[in-house]
């Protein structure tokens, strides 16, 4: 016998996948438009004969490095599953693509990300400590 | 892709959901019988196992809440707890300590979450201290901040009787983390779906809807991982909790929800 109340537990999952999706696609939109913005300013920059003002670097830590060395698609699939904890299923569908599409790119991701045991563990910065002296002139 | 040398094969996926927690048991022994003899995809399976951790250390402080939300209210819901500061000793803050990766990746994505559930807060307080639904309200995600009682909080602050709204446990135990909230139409009227996350687990969601009159019921499990779900009446609610944990758990995971609930005290 089914059970109304998990038929309808199991619409709102599905609906909660779908709004992530609808989450992923949205950074998706930022990050080309952001990288469009980097684009014209490097561009502008590189016009006016000073390109290293356009794209100052910041500090990254290597883990940070390494995942965005990775392409999109497979950072996402990757996150999906090691950081969100979806599983694979729930990450395909997220992502609205097939399972076994999914596995390709985690597989891809895992194994350009390399080993962390080979590389230095990612040391999130201090934050300064906020002093509790002033200095009264 | 099939991997060679073992017996019952083992796929390419299977090694990626053995690292991510997606086999079933008898899979999961199959894998690791088959890791047992096969040295390179230990190493590699091994190195996988390492990402995760990798990822999930260098995410964990920024996973915290911003201190803009109030903070989780403690198992026995009272108004202090909505209220309570979350600026407290060992709270790591918005995390804005995070590599310029995080910004542009991690915080997109919780922000927008958090923006749609702030869209609806509104709509949520007032569904939580109304007791007839109104119409349309399907599709709504609703903040943190009024999901736990916050009419009910209110309203006893100001000495008036409590609304006939449910009890909505604190599944903050446990590692869970609430993701959001949303509205869905009942069998009698609202009900409220709680969604939450474990870093390292699949999500759970929990429904409640009011049901007129005291009733009760023992846990009643159905269905099989990964859409188990289990099921009980309590203290004038109906609760549903799923997941795609296997039964053992969510019966365990139900039975602390369960004596959460008994044990709150509305005075």
């Amino acid at each position: 016998m089914r059970n109304p109340a998990a038929d309808d537990l199991a619409a709102a999952v599905l609906h909660f996948l779908d709004l992530y999706a609808q989450i992923v696609e949205d950074h998706r939109a930022r990050l080309a438009a952001q990288g469009q913005r980097e684009n014209e300013n490097y561009k502008r920059a590189s016009a006016q004969g000073n390109p290293a003002l356009s794209l100052p670097k910041p500090s990254r830590d290597s883990l940070s490095e390494a995942l965005l060395n990775l392409a999109l698609e497979e950072r996402e699939a990757l996150l999906l599953v090691a950081l969100e904890g979806f599983s694979h299923a729930q990450a395909a569908r997220i992502l609205k693509i097939s399972r076994t599409v999914f596995i390709a790119r985690l597989a891809r991701a895992r194994l350009a990300l390399g080993n962390p045991a080979a590389t230095t563990p990612p040391a999130r910065p201090r934050r300064a400590l906020p002093s509790y002296l002033q200095l009264i002139k | 892709m099939w991997v060679s040398g073992s017996t019952p094969p083992v796929s390419e996926a299977e090694l990626h959901s053995f690292v991510d927690g997606g086999l079933d048991r008898a899979r999961r022994e199959a894998v690791e019988a088959h890791l047992a003899t096969a040295p390179d995809d230990a190493a590699r399976v091994t190195i996988w196992q390492a990402q995760n951790e990798w990822i999930r250390a260098a995410f964990a402080r920024i996973e915290s809440p911003p201190p803009a939300w109030p903070a989780p209210p403690e198992p026995k819901l009272h108004c202090e707890a909505v209220m309570a500061d979350p600026r407290k000793p060992g709270h790591s803050g918005w995390g804005f300590e995070a590599s310029s990766w995080h910004e542009r990746w991690f915080w997109p994505l919780i922000g927008l979450a958090f923006a749609a559930g702030g869209l609806a807060t509104v709509g949520a307080a007032h569904l939580l201290s109304a007791n007839a639904p109104e119409e349309g309200d399907g599709g709504r995600i609703l903040a943190p901040q009024a999901i736990p009682g916050m009419a009910q909080s209110e309203t006893a602050m100001k000495g008036l009787p409590e609304p006939a709204a449910p009890l909505l446990p604190n599944l903050t135990f446990d590692s869970y983390k609430l993701t959001g909230v949303q509205s869905l139409p009942g069998h009698k009227g609202q009900k409220l779906c709680l969604f939450y996350a474990r870093s390292n687990a699949g999500p759970l969601t929990l429904c409640v809807e009011s049901i007129p009159g005291p009733s009760e019921s023992p846990l009643q499990p159905t269905g099989h991982s990964p859409a188990a779900a289990v099921s009980w009446r309590q203290r004038g609610a109906d609760y549903v909790l799923t997941g795609t944990l296997a039964e053992p758990e969510l019966r365990s995971l139900a039975d602390s929800v369960r004596a959460q609930i008994e044990a709150f005290d509305a005075r």
